[in-house]
């Protein structure tokens, strides 16, 4: 159980910033994913945290310890590896006792161990096989036994269910978590598929271009996406630009094209600047009539595609702009039709542009 | 059976037909009882195997190609192995020039290598009075062999296996030696073999470098065919094969060639 601080990190591989000053805390027992696109410095991230890579700027610490300078072996940390890299000429059981050897740890205690992880990733009487003799799944879990049974400060991930198919990612997903959840340890988890992300974490630090651009719950990157890449990324967006009008009850108003819309906010805006709006394709209400009260906007339905358990619209607004809605698919409105379109105002959320 | 396949199957007994054949029949004409070389044989003896054995000029020839054979076999493991390492995993900007510097003596006519070397040795005074030269010789063309064996099988080793023997707990000369060794043994094993060989037959280099008064086995059989026609020479030759045969045996025997899949 260790507390992970990331302080002003930074790394620069000659001309290039990977990471450009990142900041934060993991508690104990914490899982935090690590998400972004390829080449926005998750990976580098967490590679300083293992003590891969030498960071040019800032300080790591475990519980306060300052591991910055450390080599990877004095870090005591467990390590997944995409490619689970397995030592391929050793067995399971001399996979999962190298680490325990490192540590001078007693024959008769190895033995012990090692069988208490396999029973924790349920891989009882697989000790004696090799790699190649094991399935992707298997030897995934074989991976993480390796990792956890040196019962490291931390537990650190990088994109373990990368090579898996869909199916074995899901059910790994769970269990990753509930092992995890068991055991008590602090995770840190990089992954580039925000399902992944939302699903397993306790946070998530969402990552463009080598700084951080959002730290927080799964409910917070969805609802209340920081910037405009956020809201991008994760989940599908419609955006609205246009004018801050201020305060509107408990909401604010933004003055776009289509007329003035609701909307919350995370940051302090002033009247009459330029801003962006957010709101999620489901958070949208189409009505055949005009409704009560709310705020409708008049649109056409342009396309519509039946998702299954939902239906997926393209709506036309006045000012040419196109909408992306979905809806439940008991509901119907025939391409042509013409429709009230309601954007919600504790749906709508104000972005940045770019991170602050 | 398909076509395709019979047409496989006859071009792969072909492949062995030509390179089995010529080697089968230098073996057969060895244990011939006549005074030449020739076959079919006239007759089983093995009298021509005693006269190489009895033939000092042959005995310090195949001494000196064994012990040859052997030194240059190790130099250049030990020499091939560092510097794969080094290209695969440490070398940057300079790492293709790197490499042509190192398989320069493979891609150059070997014959240029012995006639620069040839030139080298009289500049510093070395000259080819004695035997360092040959030994140096060797050793420059099967480095080649050796890193080429060893980078293929660094290529084959995921540096995120290093790194994850690093995560737990080893520190780097021990992630060397249990991991990244044992998983490059196949390689190494591999070209110290190619260099073994390489070295053992080899002619061209010896031909230049050997050492006034010295010869090795390959040069005493082609001196030897000059003024004799007996199957002296098959004997020899039948000795050579069976030594690069022992070579791959020991080396089963050793490390085992299962050994080879990791």
């Amino acid at each position: 159980m260790t507390r992970l601080s990331i302080e002003a990190l930074e790394k620069r591989f000659d001309a290039v910033r990977a990471i450009a000053g990142i900041d934060m805390e993991v508690a104990q027992g914490e899982f935090v994913a690590l998400l972004g696109p390829s080449g926005c410095g998750k990976t580098t991230t967490l590679r300083c945290i293992a003590g891969f890579e030498s960071p040019s700027a800032g300080t790591i610490c475990f519980d306060g310890d300052d591991v910055t300078g450390l080599p990877p072996e004095k870090r005591d940390i467990g390590m997944v590896f995409q490619n689970y890299a397995l030592f391929p000429h050793m067995t399971v059981n001399g996979n999962l006792a190298f680490g325990l050897e490192m540590r001078d740890i007693a024959a008769g205690e190895v033995q012990r161990r090692i069988a208490e992880v396999l029973g924790l990733v349920q891989l009882d009487g697989l000790g004696e096989r090799y790699p190649r003799q094991l399935s992707g799944g298997q030897q995934q879990r074989v991976a993480l036994a390796r990792a956890l049974v040196i019962h490291p400060k931390l537990l650190l991930l990088d994109e373990p269910l990368a090579n898996l198919d869909a199916k074995l990612r899901d059910e790994m997903r769970f269990f990753i978590r509930g092992l995890q959840k068991r055991i008590g340890i602090t995770a840190i988890y990089v992954t580039h598929d925000q399902a992944e992300a939302m699903v397993m974490s306790d946070r998530i630090v969402v990552m463009f271009d080598g700084i951080i651009h959002q730290l927080g719950t799964a409910e917070d990157v969805y609802d209340r996406p920081a910037t405009r890449a956020v809201a991008s990324f994760i989940g599908l967006s419609n955006f609205f630009e246009g004018t801050f009008s201020g305060q509107v009850g408990v909401h604010y108003g933004l003055d776009t094209a289509l007329g003035r819309i609701g909307c919350g906010a995370g940051f302090a805006l002033t009247p009459g600047q330029k801003a962006t709006a957010m709101i999620r394709p489901e958070a949208i209400g189409l009505a055949s009539a005009v409704p009560n009260g709310a705020a409708a906007f008049q649109g056409t339905v342009a396309e519509r595609y039946f998702l299954g358990n939902l239906a997926d619209y393209r709506i036309k607004m006045a000012d040419g702009s196109v909408l992306q809605v979905q809806q439940p698919a008991t509901a119907s409105f025939a391409p042509g039709a013409v429709v009230h379109v309601i954007l919600p105002a504790d749906r709508a959320w104000l972005v940045r542009e770019r991170a602050p | 059976m398909k076509p395709g396949r019979a047409a496989y199957l006859t071009s792969v007994a072909a492949v062995y037909v030509f390179l089995m054949l010529p080697i089968s029949i230098v073996v057969i004409a060895s244990f011939n009882s006549g005074k030449y070389l020739r076959f079919p044989p006239e007759g089983f003896s093995l009298r021509w195997y005693a006269q190489f054995f009895a033939s000092q000029p042959f005995m310090d020839a195949l001494e000196l190609s064994l012990v040859l054979a052997a030194v240059s076999t190790l130099a250049a493991t030990l020499i091939g192995t560092p510097a794969a390492l080094y290209y695969v995993r440490h070398a940057k900007n300079w790492r293709e020039t790197f490499r042509l510097y190192t398989l320069a003596p493979l891609l150059l006519p070997e014959i240029l290598t012995s006639i620069a070397l040839l030139f080298l040795y009289y500049q510093i005074g070395l000259g080819t009075k004695t035997v360092a030269g040959l030994y140096f010789g060797h050793i420059v063309i099967c480095v080649p062999f050796v890193f080429l064996q060893v980078t293929a099988s660094l290529y084959n080793l995921s540096p995120a296996v290093e790194e994850a023997a690093r995560s737990l707990g080893a520190s780097p000369a021990t992630v060397f030696r249990r991991i990244t060794l044992p998983l490059i043994k196949p390689g190494i094993i591999n070209g110290a073999l190619f260099a073994f060989i390489i070295s053992f037959d080899n002619v061209t280099i010896s031909l230049l470098l050997k050492g006034v008064g010295t010869t090795t086995l390959p040069m005493q059989v082609f001196d030897y065919l000059r003024w004799d026609f007996d199957p002296t020479t098959a004997a020899a030759s039948t000795v050579s094969i069976l030594m690069t045969l022992g070579a791959v045996l020991a080396v089963d025997r050793l490390v085992g060639l299962r050994a080879m899949r990791y």
